[in-house]
């Protein structure tokens, strides 16, 4: 092989594992391979901010499946990846963060923007490399990409010295299809899975909860046939919106802290829990000790230490959960399990959402203008949330046809997530339309990047619940502080969508509960990027809800979602 | 608090830090550590609620090659 630099080997590398967008910004240690990347076949995005580089990259890897790629320069510029990576690792993003890092002499002597990258990203990577010869390069970049896509997918970090980026070689990258000690594809048990099936067929009041492993295992085709054989009923976390077939008869929503009333009410009243691709996070179960009380449990997950960590299962299974369903397929047979009178009876309660007109006091209800919003967008956009409760309140009404198209940090909660993972998933899915919810507090994080968006001109819809609070923090002064809301007040907000037009993009203000349909259409109909800037009731909270340090039996709700203030 | 020792095959030692910051993110103790070549012998003491999770995520760090929990009260003596 002809000599390359090491920047040139980093593109290839990447070229070769089907990148084609990288997403990130310039500085002093990463310049010669920014110059080598404008004689490559990629498109660069050049964000903001780097953290919201690492946030768009994500939402690009969710949303294709692909590899997400952030290039950023040394020091502060590294530094800023760290909510990023955080955001990736804890739901399972697979994003790969080449760093510039000051030449390897100089590692260690305080230079001008020196980090120690290495050190910092370690705790939020699924894995990181320090780079110290041009000799490592090609064993590290294969090992990078490999680890990023396969098992449970993560972030990883390279971080390449400036002397390694220009070091010449004549090295190829390997082609890797396992990396030692690192068991990526565990065959299934099938003495495990056989006492699961045992346990479903016995099994009076079933209910199943399926996770993000859905989406990374591309398990949504034989995880919805697994359901029509065994007529389950099924509700999924955050990360599983989407998974379930929309129009499944069994689906019950999403369960936990902000979860569906029958979500909830099923998992506690089940004789067998069934959970798929999932890490029984704290939002999921409340107080573990009532979780799923009367239940035997079957756990299934590619990942073996999420296997016991906070439930213990009657039966794991370490698997991949596409492969352990196409497997459960093979004993199912024709042979199908139906509760059909179960699921009737679980799907047949009520969800707890709150109804009534959309307007109060003059202004609009932001949980019934989502109902709206999301009755025209339909199920086959791409939809990313922010944090707080515009997140709760798209996860309670959402249904889409794929669990690729929801797009939300869910165990990091990371606010300002939601308008760049919107444009990586925009950039990753040509055409089609992405939608963006935010609320006021996440969108002033991250609104530097409507100029990223306005210079791509892709078709990502903004709509701004603008409530002048941050509003989960504020719910949870309202009912656990005493309503003493420190800290919480934003009524000094800016016009968004004047801002938006000073940085040349289509922008709408919705102020009054009449006009809700007619500027929702002129907004989503729109043919490019636009925001909607929705001026919303100070005071509507999430419900149903469960408050810390209970179980999901003690739900609260109120009959129209509302508190005043 | 419940006494864990365990073996741990490394596929590099640098891999060393990691693991020590997991031990301690869990809230485990350290009480004793050898590290050699590519072999580790580590001898916690964790938390009782939270013990099951040591051995799985010690597993779980990419360059750990192979870990193995001895019975507990002392060092398995290295290699």
């Amino acid at each position: 092989m002809a000599e390359r630099t090491g920047s040139r080997l980093v593109l290839d590398a990447l070229h070769d594992a089907g990148v084609d967008t990288i997403f990130g910004y310039p500085g002093g240690q990463i310049m010669p391979f920014f110059d080598e990347m404008m004689d490559a076949p990629f498109r660069h995005v050049l964000t903001r901010h780097e953290q919201m580089a690492v946030h768009a990259a994500d939402g690009y890897a969710r949303s294709s499946g692909r590899l997400g790629v952030v290039v950023c320069t040394s020091g502060p510029g590294a530094t800023n990846l760290v909510t990023g990576l955080c955001t990736a690792m804890m739901d399972s993003a697979p994003v790969l963060c080449i760093s510039g890092q000051v030449p390897v002499p100089f590692i260690g002597t305080d230079a001008f923007q020196e980090a120690d990258v290495y050190a910092l990203a370690t705790s939020v990577t699924k894995h990181a490399f320090l780079v110290r010869s041009m000799q490592e390069l090609p064993e590290v970049m294969a090992e990078a990409i490999f680890i990023a896509l396969n098992g449970r997918p993560g972030p990883v970090l390279v971080d390449l010295p400036r002397d390694v980026q220009i070091g010449t070689t004549a090295a190829a990258v390997p082609v890797l299809s396992s990396v030692p000690g690192y068991q990526h594809n565990p065959p299934v048990d099938s003495d495990a899975l056989g006492r699961a099936h045992e346990l479903l067929v016995g099994a009076k009041k079933p209910v199943c909860i399926v996770g993000g492993g859905c989406r990374y295992s591309q398990a949504a085709d034989v995880f919805r046939r697994w359901c029509e054989l065994t007529r389950i009923p099924v509700t999924t976390t955050l990360q599983g919106i989407g998974a379930p077939d929309p129009d499944y008869d069994g689906l019950l929503g999403m369960l936990g802290v902000h979860g569906l009333w029958r979500a909830n009410e099923a998992v506690c009243k089940c004789d067998v829990l069934i959970a798929l691709g999932m890490r029984m996070d704290d939002r999921v179960t409340g107080k573990v000790d009532s979780f799923a009380p009367h239940a035997k449990i079957i756990h299934v997950d590619i990942d073996a230490a999420e296997l016991g960590k906070i439930v213990k299962p009657d039966v794991a299974i370490h698997a991949d959960m596409g492969v352990a369903l196409r497997a459960w397929l093979d004993l199912l047979g024709d042979r199908p399990i139906r509760h059909d009178a179960w699921l009737a009876e679980a799907a047949g309660v009520r969800d707890g959402l709150p109804t009534g007109d959309i307007g109060r006091d003059g202004y609009i209800r932001p949980t019934r203008l989502l109902d709206e919003l999301f009755t025209m967008v339909g199920r086959t956009a791409y939809v990313a949330t922010d944090v707080g409760q515009n997140q709760m309140w798209s996860a309670q009404r959402l249904r889409l046809d794929s669990p690729r198209k929801f797009l939300s940090s869910g165990g990091a909660g990371t606010m300002g997530y939601g308008l760049p993972s919107a444009i990586g998933a925009a950039l990753a899915h040509p055409g089609e339309r992405v939608l963006a919810v935010v609320g006021d507090g996440g969108f002033q994080m991250a609104m530097a990047e409507m100029i990223t968006l306005k210079r791509l001109n892709v078709p990502v819809k903004i709509a701004i619940l603008d409530n002048k609070y941050l509003g989960m923090v504020r719910q949870w002064q309202q009912l656990y502080f005493g309503a003493r809301y420190s800290g919480t007040d934003m009524s000094d907000n800016p016009d968004f969508a004047a801002l938006a037009r000073v940085i040349g993009l289509h922008a709408l203000t919705l102020k009054e509960p009449a006009d809700t349909r007619d500027m929702l259409k002129q907004w989503w109909q729109h043919d490019g990027p636009s925001l909607l800037h929705c001026i919303c009731h100070p005071g509507e909270n999430v419900f149903p809800m469960v408050s810390p340090g209970v179980g999901l039996d003690e739900m609260m709700e109120t009959e129209n979602g509302t508190i005043d203030i | 608090m419940e006494r864990l020792t365990f073996d741990i095959e490394l596929r590099r030692i640098n891999v060393l830090p990691r693991i020590l910051m997991l031990v301690a993110r869990l809230g485990g103790v350290v009480r004793a550590v050898h590290a050699e070549g590519h072999v580790m012998n580590l001898s916690i003491d964790a938390p009782i609620e939270s013990a099951h999770r040591f051995g799985p995520q010690l597993r779980r760090v990419i360059e750990v090659l192979n870990v193995t929990e001895v019975p507990s009260g002392a060092m398995s003596g290295g290699k």
